[in-house]
């Protein structure tokens, strides 16, 4: 019975749409999340001059605020995938495991 | 600081040790399948394990430390305060919702589900196994060291009493009691932090270009703390300190081990979401108490012996801080919340060792995955007395040496050794059997030589005139070797179990996105 809804998922179409999407978003995501922070760290290691520039009379350096850019894209990278998953894929997913399960056609 | 310890804070510290008791005798009468050990049943809801795994990284490591290290060191602090985040971000776009569809109990179920698994599991238990204990070191001298100056315990019995209730925490209460301390540790310290950071951005009327302005005018370093620099010697070094805490973050198997504890991978997924948030916001204000400890305890006598070193060590400032924002009792009560993150921090690391010994070794390698239940936990508790008793025997051992780089060799491993095997069995149809167990073998094995030939061990330790390897962190070098040798031996293994592997991948890549046959799944 589990095989045979494994067989259907498989060649089911919202499956493989499902599955894509959910990948390639995941990637995309930890690409901007990890990529942020790389680019900071050797922004550290190569260019430390242009880290420290004074920002105007506040006391603070352009690291500052680049490090909070570098905070803000990770948080606002995974409150895109709570919400896009939250939105879409739990459902799809749902739905696609009850249909499978019991033996109805997956559209 | 007075030179004897005050009331509070010994008051603070058997009202922590009691309440934690309590928790685990409450626990160990709940305890008894495998599920309520090593998964607490799979009871926790998603707001409670989210608290049990940000707990699991506030460390007193993190907390006293980073503190400690703003204030010292200024702006490179961010390395430390953003990589974790980085790596807990790839945890939720790639895993956790797979792991908890693929796993029971440990990372080892995930990686070994469609690979043969004796030899996964034997790898997968080498690599829990040696970061668990050695962040387990890092953690007990640690932790040794900072009882001592708390409340006045001499370092050895510090040693034993955080060993002691770990074990009776792990052995007796097993992941529920755990999951406790760990997450009622975790409220203390976020009360703690935010009336700490409260209290320092009061007296600058909240206004944090003052605060920022105050701590240069105070620093003897001035102006340059706030540039990067300080500590990470030249591009190389940050960078491989970089992928190691990224990648071993998202590979610490204490860490991967909390989701199991909820019911479905949706409530993993949240967890870790709260987790994530919670760290981030006690990062920020991290940032906060550092400067805060610049303006109001870096040069203040009070806080200096009369050689002008720092009363208690470089990761003090954060109690000092403290004790200027609330006097006496207020330290008394942070030094409590720092201990409670000790023990939290230990016991949640003894779990993990110990379930791979008991759930991986014992039960799935000798026992080919047919353990009597009853057995597998008694195997389990005496596990963690083991593990507890070798960690207060090395912390011991260890006293003198500086054991910072015993930290940053387990997420070294964990990103190494690990990672690679894990993120690959989940995301890659070629891997196979032999590839995964001589290239995480390969990563393990290379980032343990890579940190013995660098600076601090081959220089400082064992006396060498010059270090074969030139950095601290081997990361950079061994995480891609781990993926290239992971990827060599699998695409050039022809055996049967090879194309059994590659053939089990599309059912596996069913229940890990759909949760279909998942273990704790609802049923349809």
């Amino acid at each position: 019975m589990q095989g045979d809804a494994i067989e259907r998922l498989l060649n089911s179409p919202d499956y493989q749409r499902l599955v894509k999407a959910r990948t390639r978003l995941g990637f995309a995501l930890s690409g901007l999340s990890v990529g942020s922070f790389f680019a900071l760290t050797i922004a550290m290691g190569a260019f430390p001059d242009l880290l420290s520039i004074r920002l105007g009379e506040t006391p603070f350096t352009l690291g500052y605020p680049l490090a909070g850019l570098c905070f803000a894209a990770i948080m606002s990278a995974i409150v895109i995938y709570v919400r896009r998953t939250n939105k879409v894929f739990d459902r799809l997913a749902d739905e696609i495991a009850r249909k499978a399960l019991a033996g109805e056609p997956q559209s | 600081m007075s030179e004897d310890v005050s009331a509070s804070a010994i008051g603070a510290f058997f009202a922590v040790a009691a309440g934690t008791l309590i928790i685990t005798y409450w626990a160990a009468r709940r305890t008894r399948s495998t599920k309520d050990f090593y998964a607490a049943g799979g009871g926790l809801t998603s707001w409670q394990n989210g608290l049990a795994i940000a707990g699991d990284f506030l460390s007193a490591v993190t907390f006293l430390g980073l503190t400690g290290f703003l204030f010292s060191s200024g702006y490179d602090t961010v390395i430390y305060l953003l990589s974790p985040l980085a790596g807990l971000a790839l945890v939720i776009f790639l895993m956790a919702e797979r792991f908890r569809n693929l796993g029971r109990f440990t990372f080892a179920d995930v990686a070994s589900y469609r690979l043969g698994p004796k030899r996964i599991r034997s790898f997968a238990a080498c690599g829990t196994l040696t970061v668990v204990l050695f962040y387990l070191i890092a953690q007990m001298v640690g932790a040794g060291a900072l009882i001592e100056v708390l409340f006045r315990i001499e370092y050895n019995y510090a040693v034993t009493i955080v060993g002691a209730l770990m074990i009776a925490y792990v052995s007796f209460g097993g992941m529920l009691a755990t999951s406790w301390v760990q997450i009622i540790k975790a409220c203390l310290l976020l009360a703690g932090v935010t009336l700490m950071a409260t209290l320092t951005l009061q007296r600058f009327g909240f206004n944090v270009s003052d605060l920022v302005s105050a701590a240069v005018a105070k620093h003897p370093e001035g102006e340059s703390i706030l540039n990067p620099g300080g500590i990470t010697p030249g591009l190389i070094a940050s960078l491989s300190l970089g992928v190691g805490q990224v990648f071993g973050t998202a590979a610490m198997p204490h860490v991967l081990m909390r989701f199991f504890t909820v019911k479905d991978s949706k409530a993993a997924r949240k967890s870790i979401v709260t987790a994530t948030s919670l760290i981030g916001y006690v990062f920020v204000l991290i940032v906060v108490l550092g400067f805060g400890a610049i303006v109001f305890v870096m040069g203040n006598p009070a806080y200096y012996d009369e050689g002008g070193q720092l009363l208690g060590g470089r990761n003090m400032p954060a109690i000092h801080l403290a004790m200027d924002l609330g006097g006496e009792a207020f330290m008394g009560v942070m030094s409590a919340v720092a201990f409670a993150t000790i023990l939290a921090v230990v016991a949640g690391l003894t779990i993990a060792g110990a379930s791979a010994i008991s759930h991986d070794l014992y039960a799935n390698v000798f026992k080919n995955g047919d353990a009597d239940e009853a057995r597998e936990v008694m195997v389990s508790r005496i596990a963690a007395l083991a593990i507890g008793l070798v960690a207060i025997l090395l912390g011991i051992l260890f006293q003198n040496q500086n054991v910072g780089f015993l930290a940053s060799l387990a997420f070294a491993i964990a990103a190494s050794a690990n990672f690679p095997v894990l993120i690959l069995s989940m995301f890659w149809r070629g891997l196979t059997t032999r590839g995964a167990f001589l290239g995480g073998f390969t990563g393990l094995i290379s980032a343990i030589v890579l940190v013995v030939l660098g600076p601090t061990v081959s220089v400082a330790v064992l006396g060498m005139e010059r270090a074969p390897f030139a950095y601290d962190n081997p990361s950079l070098f061994t995480v891609p070797l781990g993926f290239l040798a992971v990827w060599l031996f699998s695409v050039t293994d022809r055996s049967a179990r090879a194309a059994a592997d590659r053939a089990a991948f599309d059912e596996m890549s069913v229940r890990s996105q759909t949760g279909v046959g998942a273990e704790g799944a609802r049923q349809h």
